[in-house]
């Protein structure tokens, strides 16, 4: 029987004859009817628009080469152009971010009805008939109050609106989903079960399932085969143990090691170094010859083609047979000694924090009693979701914002109000407390280069600098964060989000404080560069400095702090040293958090209660 | 929140204004040079001493500012503003009688505007970046950016005084020749209506058309038509409602400018001329009627604006 | 060290987004060079002009054009073609004065009430609503007509009445930069308010008041035409393009290039410094604009 989906040689290119730009080149795999494939990749290498590709939403000014066949028909036309006859109908498509997806003036219930009213199901219903199909449609979803057909976008979760969305995907009965991202807007306890969702109905209805995802342990977690995709092209396709366990492409293994463990402590955290380059740069050469460290030759001089090399597995290694070896050596099982620093006196002493917005009846409580020691040189992480009240912390420790009851100490110091204190008290805070926002695209001003940001803020540390020292002392703040000395005359928008928070990082260090607030310094990089942040940070907090690290990812927490809060709906809920809480959650919520990410094996922790309509609200 | 509470709100914002800005008005008489008597009377020449106290009683104007204020605010709830300067005519009666042709000046240069901007914008908007999308562009910039006078001889000269088509100037008589007279007119402050709203439409649609819920919609296979409706044109109504209100400012100013150009004897030329008489009572009694159509139709546009977004309807945001 | 941060991304870094780097382009600076070849003629006036743009020649009335006058002559027997050189000033420096003194007063006061709110927001905030009751033009065709008329009153009630609208524009575009994490790094390193106001914020909303400064040009040089049309702005006899077509409206039959000329020129002159706004402010920003 051929398999339900056959992607040969596929091309995607923009623009014009004469000014042709390749963003995808030559990909090729199949998908079998009921099979459960992962794409994975990071921002840039095209698997997005792979997606869209098999379900003809590519922008006009893109071409669409090679062959697409869905159950043996070809989809690509000579002009290629995607033919848009099976979508909607056998393939679907559940895309990102389910805030965006559906129409914000029109009901949960209306779209449904829509996509019935277009595919053949839903056709002849009316009145009764058709509600009853909304209500079993929902509830096929995990949605069991028919009311929610009701609501408007805005008025659902994400997680429900994910739902909706899913439900209208499948009201057609698709053949093959293709589900880009369908989790990465979520919360983590809400991405289980949407995972864990999005696999019952695949399985009920036999169904085959594309997922796409940045994220190797979801894919690890949720498919049968992975297919990893770098630079343009798929570089490894293997079933998902062989993935994980014996990686067939320098690439795969990088990306294994780059990702934060959730389940153990990493004695060295390895990024890849330098960044995914532009398809069109590297069309006579393997993609990833310039960070690969088995590179040779003929790496550069020639393209390397997705081969077979074992039974169902496939590299795009041209150095396979030599590296082999080196590749399955997988470099760090179980967990290795974690360097612990000792904590010193109390640097931060939050007591009884608060912290509620609006009035009256919309009044909403954002931080509810919020207790926190942070001792000088620790390393201490704040977890929660969003909603949990662990920016507005951050924000009240830094003087961002006046918490509405509590106490802040910082170091003897009383900070609960920032705008109280007075000129000298203000500055001396200021010194001890620094921070690392989440974007680095908008934590620097574009306006200013990264030397005029950087003697801004030594200049608030020592003001009666010299020009020559000033200038000293940006090379040794651009050198302790791992960037030249040059890079003092460039604007933001010349740097990567890589090299803009080592910047952000270099400007809090130029005030030498005592404690760096980290807010989520890596939830906005991809994930081979995450890395290497987290083992910058780690190093200013070896040299001394303290972390309030704040995130929502237990992989980084993990990395980089040796005590840990958790937070939830703005109070704290478990509270313990990192490696402790985590092997071992006593309070519900905690477990259920840490029961949602994936283990790097690819298993999830054993849940505890999980229900799969808990985040109704 | 109900839309009751809604527009009662709206309501006492708008009053507000009204009695600022009325206040404001009022105060236009103490600006007159000269004395304020012998400025209602119409100059020097007229001001004999008993002119002069009949006046001053008549307006009050022995009495301090904000007696005087009250007296009149009393007479314009009754739309009592007094007697014209120039024609010696009740103020009401002289502005009924301009009235209609100003409303249908602006009326049928609205249609033609909507007629034409509406299309324009969508279709620039679907089809970025070609031939069509950058004539509607330039053609914007140029309409914007023109003064309304521009048009207007432009159009008397090519198609009154060349070709001959339409009449050059004047109101006309009867409705069927109203409309031929006001043809030229209506075009000329269209341009500059059409230019905003082709341009507000365009950026509208193609801010929609990229949105992730219109390729859901396509994804899911809906038929274009509905993707068209009740995706694109529905969530593009809102940006585009948002700036009419900018849209009849603009065209009040234009009328004035375009009435004057053909001569037509409207709202607008009235105010040109009770300008340069120093006709007070009308000035006050154009520029505060303009404020209330201004004000009402802002309102209108937030109770629109309320009925279509589901978002303030069910009080988030609003 | 057991870990190496020196394992960055250096090896490949993005270049700055071409746009910047990029110039005005052909079409800007055709209309740059229109603006300045119109503040030339301005200033030079009196050098090129043939006839003394005041002077009547009873005689030579209504003249089409001819090697003598290139544009005709007027009812009076001005010349048009001097007229439309010396009207050059009146065209540039009202609008200009009117711009650059509304700029300098909005965007001070959108900084202040952007950055500030509280209570100077709240009172600044409800006086533009009540000035938006009435429209600028009509206000200023009041005002001006009350107050006795002429061209330097018109340009100082332009000034107060397009103030509101540089203020509305100045202020949203530093509250949407007041909540971005570069605002918040910049007072947690420790600088003041004042600082962070001026070195911070004000370098980014600059891309906006400079568009905005030159879109307010356009505006009030069609104000002031306008009031000029109606006969309300310079006094009569000035040269002046909103004038001369208000003057020569009723000979339209006989030398229609005495209208159709000095219409077209303010139109020009209005597009073209609406066209460098918008590339004044693409430039500025770093980003071109979709489509």
């Amino acid at each position: 029987m051929t398999p339900l989906l056959e992607v040969n040689g596929l091309s995607i290119d923009h623009g014009e004859r004469g000014q042709i730009r390749p963003l995808v080149t030559d990909v090729s795999f199949t998908i079998g009817r009921g099979e459960t494939v992962g794409l994975v990749g990071e921002s840039g290498s095209g698997k997005s628009l792979t997606a869209r590709a098999l379900v003809s939403l590519l922008q006009p000014e893109l071409r669409a080469n090679g062959s697409i066949k869905f159950d043996g028909d070809e989809l690509v036309d000579s002009d290629g152009r995607v033919s848009s006859q099976v979508r909607g109908r056998d393939i679907g498509l559940l895309m990102q971010d389910p805030f965006t997806m559906l129409n914000p003036v029109r009901t949960a219930g209306h779209h449904l009805v829509e996509t019935l009213r277009v595919s053949k199901v839903g056709a002849g219903l009316r009145g009764d008939a058709m509600r009853a199909e909304v209500a079993r449609r929902l509830a096929e979803v995990g949605i069991d109050r028919p009311s929610v057909a009701n609501s408007y976008p805005f008025e659902l979760s994400g997680g429900m609106l994910q739902r909706v969305a899913l439900a209208c995907v499948l009201a057609s009965n698709p053949r093959l989903l293709v589900a880009d991202e369908p989790t990465t807007a979520l919360d983590a306890t809400t991405q289980r079960e949407i995972l864990g969702l999005l696999g019952r109905i695949q399985r009920d209805r036999g169904m085959s399932l594309l997922l796409i995802t940045h994220d190797l342990r979801l894919a690890f977690a949720s498919c049968t085969r992975v297919l990893v995709m770098y630079a343009g092209t798929l570089v490894e396709a293997s079933p998902a143990d062989l993935v994980r366990t014996a990686p067939a492409h320098p690439y795969t293994r990088g990306l294994l090691e780059a990702v934060p463990a959730t389940d153990r402590y990493q004695q060295t955290l390895e990024g890849i170094p330098g960044r995914v380059p532009p398809v069109s740069e590297v069309l006579g050469q393997c993609g990833f010859a310039s960070r690969c460290t088995y590179v040779a030759d003929a790496c550069t001089t020639s393209r390397p083609e997705l081969l077979p090399v074992g039974p169902d597995q496939w590299s795009a290694c041209m150095r396979y047979d030599d590296v082999r070896d080196e590749l399955q050596q997988t470099a760090e099982t179980g967990s290795s000694e974690r360097r612990v620093v000792e904590a010193g006196p109390a640097l931060i002493a939050i007591s009884e924090l608060s912290k509620s917005y609006g009035s009256g009846a919309d009044k909403h409580s954002a931080l509810a009693g919020v207790d926190l020691m942070l001792g000088s040189g620790e390393a201490l992480g704040v977890v929660g979701e969003s909603g949990s009240g662990k920016t507005t912390l951050a924000r009240c420790v830094l003087g961002l914002t006046t918490p509405s009851g509590g106490r802040i100490m910082l170091d003897g110091l009383d900070v609960s109000d920032y705008r109280r204190l007075k000129n000298a008290d203000a500055a001396r805070a200021r010194r001890i407390v620094q921070c690392v926002f989440q974007d680095p695209y908008s934590s620097l001003n574009p306006m200013h280069s990264v030397g005029y940001t950087l003697a801004e803020a030594l200049s608030f540390r020592v003001p009666q600098l010299s020009r020559a020292e000033v200038q000293r002392e940006i090379r040794a703040l651009l050198d302790r964060v791992g960037l030249p000395a040059t890079y003092a005359s460039r604007r933001p928008a010349a740097l990567s989000g890589g090299q803009r928070q080592r910047v952000a990082v270099a400007r809090a260090l130029a005030v030498n404080p005592q404690v760096l607030v980290c807010d989520e310094p890596v939830a906005a990089l991809d994930v081979s560069i995450q890395a290497q942040i987290l083992a910058l940070l780690r190093e200013v907090n070896e040299q001394g400095t303290a972390l309030l690290f704040i995130t929502h990812d237990l992989g980084v927490v993990r990395q980089v702090t040796s005590r840990v809060v958790v937070l939830y709906r703005g109070s704290i809920v478990e509270e313990g040293a990192t490696d402790e809480l985590l092997n071992a959650p006593a309070n519900e919520y905690t477990r259920r958090l840490v029961a949602s990410m994936p283990r790097s094996d690819g298993t999830w922790q054993p849940a505890g209660s999980q229900s799969s309509g808990s985040d109704l609200t | 929140m109900k839309i009751v509470t809604f527009v009662a709100r709206r309501l006492v914002g708008m009053i507000a204004i009204l009695l600022v800005v009325s206040f404001l008005v009022f105060g236009l008489l103490s600006l007159a040079p000269g004395d304020p008597a012998v400025a209602l009377l119409g100059g020097p020449s007229k001001a004999t001493p008993e002119a002069i106290s009949q006046v001053r009683a008549l307006y009050h104007l022995d009495e301090p500012l904000l007696t005087q204020y009250w007296y009149w605010l009393q007479g314009v709830m009754r739309f009592d503003f007094g007697r014209s300067i120039s024609s010696q005519l009740p103020v009401g009666d002289a502005i009924g009688e301009r009235f209609p042709i100003t409303v249908a000046l602006a009326m049928y240069s609205f249609i033609i505007t909507v007629v034409i901007a509406i299309p324009l914008g969508l279709a620039a908007g679907v089809r970025r970046g070609t031939r069509l999308d950058r004539t509607v562009t330039a053609g914007s910039l140029v309409g914007f950016a023109a003064p309304v006078f521009a048009p207007a001889v432009f159009l008397i000269y090519v198609f009154a005084v060349q070709l001959g088509w339409f009449p050059v100037y004047g109101p006309g008589k009867g409705a069927i020749d109203r409309i031929y007279h006001l043809t030229l007119p209506a075009i000329a402050l269209a341009v500059g209506q059409i230019a905003i709203i082709s341009r507000q439409t365009r950026a509208a649609t193609m801010d929609v058309a990229t949105q992730d819920y219109v390729t859901f919609a396509r994804v899911r296979a809906v038929p274009a038509r509905s993707v068209w409706g009740g995706y694109v044109l529905r969530n593009a109504a809102l940006p585009v409602i948002t700036i009419s209100g900018l849209v009849l400012a603009f065209s009040l100013t234009g009328a004035v400018l375009v009435e004057q150009a053909f001569a037509l004897p409207g709202l607008g030329t009235l105010l040109v001329s009770s300008v340069n008489a120093l006709d007070i009572p009308v000035i006050q009694a154009i520029t505060l009627l303009t404020a209330f159509v201004i004000l009402s139709f802002n309102l209108i546009i937030d109770v629109t604006y309320f009925a279509l977004d589901p978002r303030l309807r069910r009080g988030v945001g609003a | 060290m057991a870990f190496d941060v020196r394992v960055t991304d250096l090896s490949l870094e993005e270049p700055a987004s071409p746009s910047d780097r990029e110039g005005l382009g052909v079409l800007a600076w055709a209309c740059l060079g229109f603006v300045v070849l119109l503040a030339v003629v301005a200033v030079i006036a009196p050098l090129i002009a043939p006839y003394d743009p005041y002077l009547q020649v009873l005689v030579d009335s209504n003249q089409g054009p001819s090697r003598a006058h290139l544009l005709g002559t007027d009812e009076l027997g001005r010349d048009i073609w001097s007229q439309l050189i010396y009207g050059t000033r009146t065209a540039l420096i009202g609008p200009t004065i009117v711009a650059v003194g509304a700029g300098l007063l909005g965007t001070s006061l959108g900084l202040l009430t952007g950055f500030r709110g509280g209570w100077v927001d709240g009172i600044t905030m409800r006086l533009t609503e009540i000035i938006y009751a009435v429209p600028p033009l009509i206000v200023a065709i009041v005002l001006v007509g009350i107050l006795g008329g002429g061209y330097w009153l018109a340009v100082v009630v332009l000034i107060f009445l397009s103030t509101p609208a540089d203020v509305r524009v100045v202020r949203s575009a530093v509250l949407a930069q007041r909540e971005l994490p570069y605002v918040a790094a910049a007072r947690a390193v420790g600088l003041r308010g004042t600082r962070v106001a001026t070195r911070h914020i004000l370098p980014n909303v600059t891309p906006t008041v400079s568009a905005n400064i030159l879109l307010q040009f356009v505006g009030a040089l069609v104000a002031l035409s306008g009031l000029a049309f109606l006969g309300l702005g310079v006094a009569p006899g000035t040269p002046d393009w909103g004038l001369m077509v208000a003057e020569n409206r009723s000979n339209l039959d006989i030398n229609p290039l005495a209208v159709i000329a000095p219409a077209l020129l303010i139109t020009l002159l209005a597009i073209a410094v609406t066209i460098l706004g918008d590339r004044v402010y693409e430039l500025l920003s770093g980003r071109r604009s979709v489509g």
